[in-house]
């Protein structure tokens, strides 16, 4: 009997010291963010980040037409002419981002969608993957074609992103129709774009991309573009030397007018801004 | 002895008996944990409803003692624009390294305002960034139906936890962040 009030007793006390353990158990997941790259572009091809629903984004870029091998006598290039773009972007969802452009070569218009596809954990590797689809309407050009419609151009971008440590890197495949305005026989490019970008810190960090043509026309060269990002407070700052001097998709995606491995390069950059 | 022992256990009996009652966050609820950044630059906040927990008391009357965990998901803060969201999980709070943070306490004072409505002091750890430190917070208490509801207001300091206060962000940032709960307890089945 004794013991079986001690028994009891025991068990008594033992239920109500669990009282002080709650029987709560944590049921939803913890949310997990994948994040490769944190611009909407690399230096010239998309990345699979968009804008979030609502977010405005700014974008302007130059890129100079005289080559830095010119030298000091015309500043490397900055006392030349230039290939400007501005455009607008808006994030209509969290996944959908859609942009308008603007550059001055040949008047061209461009509007762009971008649509985040997935985003997941494979192998230990965050990978995202997004298209990006746009029409470009040259506005302005020299020899206009007979066939109005040649005006037009279209390109898509599938875009692929990961990230090992502090490097991101990614492949865009991409294809243009009508790659050369003036051209009739000038259907169609096929292009294997590709960048890494390796981050020093949460500001600094250098990209190198290059955009070799695979298949249809291209200008004389492949593209090939290096240089250094700095973000801060919301703004992208990217400078560069490449031997493609567009800045809008269209005529990016159709080569390069001057060899990179000869040094025939200029001066790029492009500023960002998310508002 | 045998009437010793009865007696004992009638007393732990009765004791646990009138012991306290587990409740834990209602999801059904507007829960909500926000902060908010004050500077005379710019002013934001940040807002969840990824906030989780239980509270262990015994009734509206005896809140002394109450036992209270909550913890919140740092990373799901909504800031409203989604650089800044990234910036605040990559740069500062460092989420997936410290997915959540959690504070755990007692309730050291009580101060009934009416019924239903309590004023009350706790103390305990609040875990952040990978940052254990003790903390007293203020708070209110309200009586609902099958649970309660529980609001407190209180200041955490970045330095404190060691989070940098970025001088050139995308915004400035206050050292001294405001934190707002607001978030019922049901009993829990």
């Amino acid at each position: 009997m004794k013991k079986f009030y001690l028994i009891l007793i025991f068990i008594i006390t033992s239920n109500s010291s669990v009282f002080s353990q709650s029987k709560w158990q944590r049921t939803e997941p913890l949310e997990e963010n994948i994040s490769i790259f944190r611009s909407v572009e690399a230096l010239s091809l998309p990345t699979t980040e968009t804008m979030q629903a609502g977010n405005i984004y700014f974008h302007i870029s130059h890129k100079f037409l005289v080559p830095v091998s010119e030298g000091f006598s015309e500043l490397f290039g900055f006392d030349g002419g230039i290939f400007m773009r501005l455009a607008l972007g808006y994030g209509i969802t969290d996944d959908l981002f859609a942009s308008i452009g603007r550059s001055n070569h040949n008047g061209n218009i461009d509007l762009q969608l971008k649509y985040n596809l997935l985003e997941t954990k494979q192998f230990g590797l965050p990978i995202a993957v997004a298209i990006n689809g746009g029409a470009a309407y040259n506005s302005k050009v020299r020899n206009e074609p007979e066939d109005k419609s040649r005006l037009l151009q279209y390109y898509g971008n599938l875009i692929l992103n990961s990230k090992t440590g502090k490097f991101g890197f990614g492949i865009v495949p991409s294809f243009l129709y009508n790659s050369n305005i003036e051209c009739s026989e000038c259907q169609f490019s096929w292009t294997l774009g590709a960048y890494g970008q390796y981050f020093f810190n949460e500001r600094w960090s250098v990209i190198a991309e290059a955009n070799p043509t695979l298949n249809g026309w291209r200008q004389y060269y492949d593209t090939y573009s290096i240089g250094a990002e700095v973000e801060t407070a919301g703004h992208f700052f990217k400078v560069f030397i490449s031997n493609n001097v567009y800045t809008n998709m269209s005529q990016f995606l159709s080569g390069a007018t001057s060899a990179f491995d000869k040094g025939d390069v200029h001066i790029g950059f492009v500023i960002t801004r998310v508002l | 002895m045998k009437k010793a022992l009865f007696i004992i256990t009638v007393l732990i009996l009765a004791y646990s008996s009138s012991s306290s009652a587990e409740y834990h966050i209602d999801k059904s609820q507007k829960n909500l944990v926000r902060f908010i950044s004050e500077t005379p630059v710019e002013n934001f906040d940040g807002k969840t409803d990824k906030i989780d927990g239980y509270f262990i008391s015994e009734s509206i009357d005896k809140l002394k003692g109450s036992e209270l965990y909550f913890e919140t998901q740092v990373g799901t803060f909504e800031t409203g624009i989604g650089l800044r969201n990234r910036h605040m999980r990559e740069d500062y709070l460092h989420t997936e390294k410290y997915p959540l943070s959690h504070f755990k306490g007692n309730i050291t004072n009580s101060k009934m305002i009416s019924e239903t409505e309590y004023d009350v002091t706790a103390k305990g750890k609040l875990f952040l960034h990978g940052v254990t430190k003790d903390i007293t917070i203020n708070g209110k208490i309200y009586k609902l139906k099958d649970g309660f509801k529980i609001k407190s207001d209180f200041v955490v300091k970045l330095t404190d936890y060691k989070i940098k206060v970025p001088k050139f962000m995308f915004v400035r940032i206050s050292e001294d962040i405001q934190l707002q709960l607001d978030f019922s307890v049901k009993l829990a089945e």
